[in-house]
């Protein structure tokens, strides 16, 4: 029962999808999209114990390839979001160069710095970019028809995040997956017993950049229109805040991160700026009080009950 | 038939000279003993060896072929594996998963096959967990199997690292005091494993360990390194009897009175 459960939630969600509004359509193809994104983080912090805070750079980059590529070219919207995934995975396993050699915050700055470089060269190449003025972005479609609902679209996304679900298990059970956990723990034990570091950091950089490219190639086509100040480095840090609130390891965890990373911006929107207050407040009590994330929340609400009981 | 030959190998760190022109030739199936008083040298040299350092002059053979500048992760493949004084396990994870890691060598699968989960990943994993838990059942940790390492009691913990160790089928095990911290009748039962390994399985073994009872017990033949150079090499008999040996671990007054 506990097997299929998931798959129930799934089913259910799926049926219910019709009889919800447009506005929250869009709200769950935004978060079945930053799923993507939680999943690529999960594989580098959580796999490969290696820090990014330049992950809103492939995203960046799968989204513009896909724009550039549907809208300049006319290919077709499936080739453009894997072009995208695939230019995003290419310059992630550039990314891995600098983590052969530094790690901890000189990492995190070294990504910082890329995803600064990324943003600055996609604002300033305005004849293939449109820069300041942005560029449009279609509809997505399947087989030439145009997906023009956010619903119709959820139906596209729903599969994809399991798709990418199941790729991110996979790897977490596979060789390459052990050898990761293996490295993150004792890196001399690893790679005494003869593992490659720098394949194993190069194949868990390209991975997440590619999941993230994906995302942001998706995500493009929900939004219609992109320009470089969706991909700052305050984005960035949404990425990993998501990845944290979450909890890094589960699906439940990275859904839960997409939620909390689509809904805090809806919630708080009164907020104004103050709102940043509170997602550093959120992330800081979390970090403190749920180091699992909300998705350990279960196991400490039993772990509280069975410390209270007389 | 000499299989690792270590040839004038020097290391020094800012100026200071941690070993210099080290020479001596482990043969086939020996227990060779690499011993000196603290500070000698003997971990700097397993870490040549095992290439986490690269000499700054010397060179290292083993089986023939120059391993002197190999990278740290080609040795395992060569046949050489180690252990750490100070254990290095991956904690968080299951004694299956500790040794399963040491048989990945044998099973590169390309990882795109493995995210798609493509029958030749599949197929792989399966005999990596075969030759895990051949491993498991032969040093006695069928009980622990899906324990978490970093639970587990220290003993163990050792039995453990020597398994992914041996794990990867080596020629050669480099040992680095794998009888700190043990009890006498622990450190016993260590020198029987450390002969079954030779014995029964081929292994070389070169044994870096301060514990004497042990080394003169087991090693069919030792280098005693002080000060970084090597200042004796022979039998256990020949080692207990040489004045300088003794003179390096009693001190020189000590020698002289």
């Amino acid at each position: 029962m506990r097997k299929f459960a998931p798959w129930i939630a799934l089913a259910g969600l799926a049926i219910s999808l019709p009889f919800a509004g447009q506005y929250l359509h869009f709200l769950l193809a935004t978060i079945l999209i930053f799923t993507l994104v939680a999943m690529s983080l999960t594989i580098l912090i959580g796999f490969a114990g290696q820090i990014s805070i330049g992950h809103a750079a492939f995203w960046a980059l799968g989204a513009y390839t896909t724009a550039i590529l549907t809208t300049k070219l006319g290919v077709p919207f499936g080739v453009g979001v894997l072009a995208g995934g695939m230019v995003a995975a290419v310059l992630g396993a550039l990314l891995a160069l600098p983590a052969l050699r530094v790690q901890g915050h000189y990492l995190a700055i070294a990504t910082l710095g890329f995803a600064l470089f990324v943003q600055q060269v996609l604002y300033e190449w305005e004849s293939l970019t449109g820069g300041r003025h942005g560029i449009n972005v279609l509809r997505p479609a399947i087989f030439g028809v145009e997906l023009n609902s956010d619903l119709a679209y959820c139906y596209l996304l729903l599969p994809v995040a399991i798709l990418f679900g199941w790729i991110t298990d996979n790897l977490r059970r596979s060789h390459t997956g052990l050898a990761l956990f293996a490295l993150k723990m004792s890196t001399p034990a690893a790679t005494s017993a003869g593992i490659d570091r720098a394949r194993h950091l190069v194949i868990a950089f390209t991975v997440s950049a590619f999941f993230t490219g994906i995302s942001g190639a998706l995500y493009a086509h929900l939004i219609g229109y992109l320009s470089t100040e969706a991909f700052s480095l305050e984005a960035s840090l949404g990425f990993l805040t998501m990845a944290v609130i979450g909890g890094l390891g589960s699906h439940v965890g990275a859904v839960l991160g997409a939620a909390y990373l689509t809904l805090a911006p809806e919630v708080f929107r009164e907020l104004k700026n103050a709102q940043l207050v509170v997602y550093g407040l959120t992330l800081m009590l979390c970090m403190r009080f749920l180091p699992g994330g909300l998705a350990s929340i279960p196991q400490v609400a039993v772990r509280l009950w069975r410390a209270v009981r007389p | 038939m000499s299989l690792m030959s270590i040839q004038g190998v020097g290391i020094s760190f800012s100026g200071l000279h941690a070993l210099q022109n080290v020479s001596f030739e482990v043969p086939e199936k020996a227990i060779f003993g690499l011993i000196g008083p603290n500070g000698a040298g003997k971990t700097t040299l397993l870490n040549c060896l095992s290439r986490f350092y690269t000499p700054d002059s010397g060179r290292v053979r083993f089986a023939g072929e120059d391993i002197t500048r190999l990278p740290v992760h080609r040795i395992a493949p060569m046949g050489i594996c180690r252990t750490f004084q100070n254990l290095e396990l991956f904690n968080d994870l299951s004694v299956r998963d500790n040794i399963r890691a040491g048989c990945l060598l044998r099973h590169r699968v390309n990882f795109v096959a493995e995210l798609l989960r493509l029958p030749a990943s599949g197929r792989a994993q399966r005999e990596a967990i075969r030759e895990a838990d051949a491993v498991i059942e032969e040093l006695g940790l069928v009980a622990h199997a899906t324990t978490r390492v970093g639970d587990l009691a220290f003993g163990i913990q050792k039995t453990v690292e020597l398994g992914r160790a041996l794990a990867a089928r080596p020629r050669m095990m480099l040992l680095d005091e794998p009888a700190a911290g043990m009890n006498a009748h622990e450190t016993r039962d260590l020198g029987d494993t450390i002969r079954r390994l030779r014995d029964s399985k081929g292994i070389t073994i070169l044994l870096v360990e301060h514990d004497m009872r042990l080394v003169m017990g087991v090693c069919d033949r030792i280098a005693v390194l002080d000060h970084g150079e090597k200042i004796c090499e022979g039998t256990p008999a020949e080692v207990r009897a040489n004045p300088l040996v003794i003179q390096a671990y009693l001190g020189r007054e000590a020698a002289h009175a």
